[in-house]
């Protein structure tokens, strides 16, 4: 255990705000990115295709072809399903050399399998809103366990898998842990 | 082998609360003694701050506590590092009694915050909510974790992954 904690709290800082800013600015780019991967996923599942997703700044607006003209559209605030990239951030920032090689890499990894957890996150939510949230709809297109299985996936995500994830790809890409795989190889 | 333990410790756990009886019984009840404590905090500072039930009311503004934001996430996400990771039951149970304590504790700082952000500047209400209160009490869950293993199990945290 460090004798002195505040070099570490300076650096969790330092990375807390620098992973805030970066989701801040990042925000309206992002959501197109995770709107178009989304959306080419869910299409390549449906028969036949119908889902548009479209970003309106940070939120995402859901649209189908058989959605009727004149219905609001659902939308999908997406700040919340990204903020992770901020606790992730500030943990690889605690490294104790944060500007190594390995922790750099470390972060880039995880970020890009965070990108992976937000694309899932994203698909989850928009099946929980077609099967909870469009009343007489979602109950003709959707089964009891459809209905269950959805709508717990997204509570899940939006409970304790945000940040859960955040942490689990951490863990895996932090420098010391690539480290004693090496070791153990 | 930790992050697989640890997912599945999440989902277990998870899969306990998210029951609609757990949910009634223990969940919903608990998270009202935090709102009247977050209420009884605030108080301390100003008047005519009052609990009922799961919402936090003053004239001006109103704060419904749910799932998600009564700290019992950042619990179970502690006790699912907890108890994924190499040691005794004695430090375990140490570890997640302790830290649900500090984390209740900072909990209520967080809510009574945010009640007084959405009374005075209602616009930054949202961005504290989402971004800084939430990411602030995980990371300091996940803090706690990393201070728990240092002290009960060093030897471990080196060679587990």
């Amino acid at each position: 255990m460090p004798k002195n904690l505040w070099p570490s709290l300076a650096k969790g800082a330092a990375g807390f705000l620098a992973g805030f800013a970066l989701w801040w600015a990042l925000s309206s780019p992002y959501a197109r990115l995770l709107a178009s991967v989304s959306e080419t996923l869910m299409r390549l599942a449906e028969r036949p295709p119908v889902t548009r997703l479209a970003a309106d700044g940070a939120e995402l607006v859901i649209d189908r072809d058989d959605f009727p003209r004149a219905s609001p559209r659902p939308g999908l605030l997406l700040m919340d399903l990204t903020a992770n990239i901020i606790v992730l951030t500030t943990l690889f920032a605690v490294a104790r050399h944060p500007l190594s090689d390995r922790n750099i890499a470390g972060l880039l990894l995880g970020s890009l399998s965070l990108a992976v957890v937000h694309v899932i996150a994203v698909i989850v939510n928009v099946q929980s809103i077609y099967a909870l949230r469009l009343g007489a709809w979602s109950e003709r297109n959707y089964g009891p366990v459809a209905r269950n299985l959805w709508g717990a996936g997204a509570h899940f995500y939006s409970v304790i898998g945000v940040f859960g994830s955040a942490f689990a790809l951490w863990w895996l890409f932090r420098p010391s842990s690539v480290e004693n795989a090496a070791r153990a190889r | 082998m930790f992050v697989a333990k640890f997912c599945g410790g999440m989902l277990g756990l998870y899969a306990v609360i998210a029951l609609n009886q757990v949910n009634d019984r223990v969940v919903v009840p608990f998270t009202e003694v935090v709102t009247r404590g977050a209420a009884g905090l605030l108080s301390i500072f100003e008047s005519g701050v009052w609990a009922a039930g799961t919402v936090m009311r003053s004239s001006q503004f109103a704060l419904d506590v749910r799932n998600g934001c009564n700290g019992v996430e950042a619990v179970i996400l502690l006790a699912a590092a907890i108890f994924a990771f190499p040691a005794t039951l004695r430090s375990r149970l140490i570890g997640v009694s302790a830290a649900s304590v500090a984390i209740q504790l900072l909990n209520l700082v967080r809510l009574s915050s945010l009640f007084w952000l959405g009374e005075h500047y209602r616009r930054i209400f949202d961005f504290f909510h989402v971004a800084v209160w939430q990411s602030l009490v995980i990371l300091a869950a996940i803090s706690i974790f990393i201070l728990w293993s240092w002290k009960f199990a060093e030897k471990p945290l080196a060679e587990s992954r």
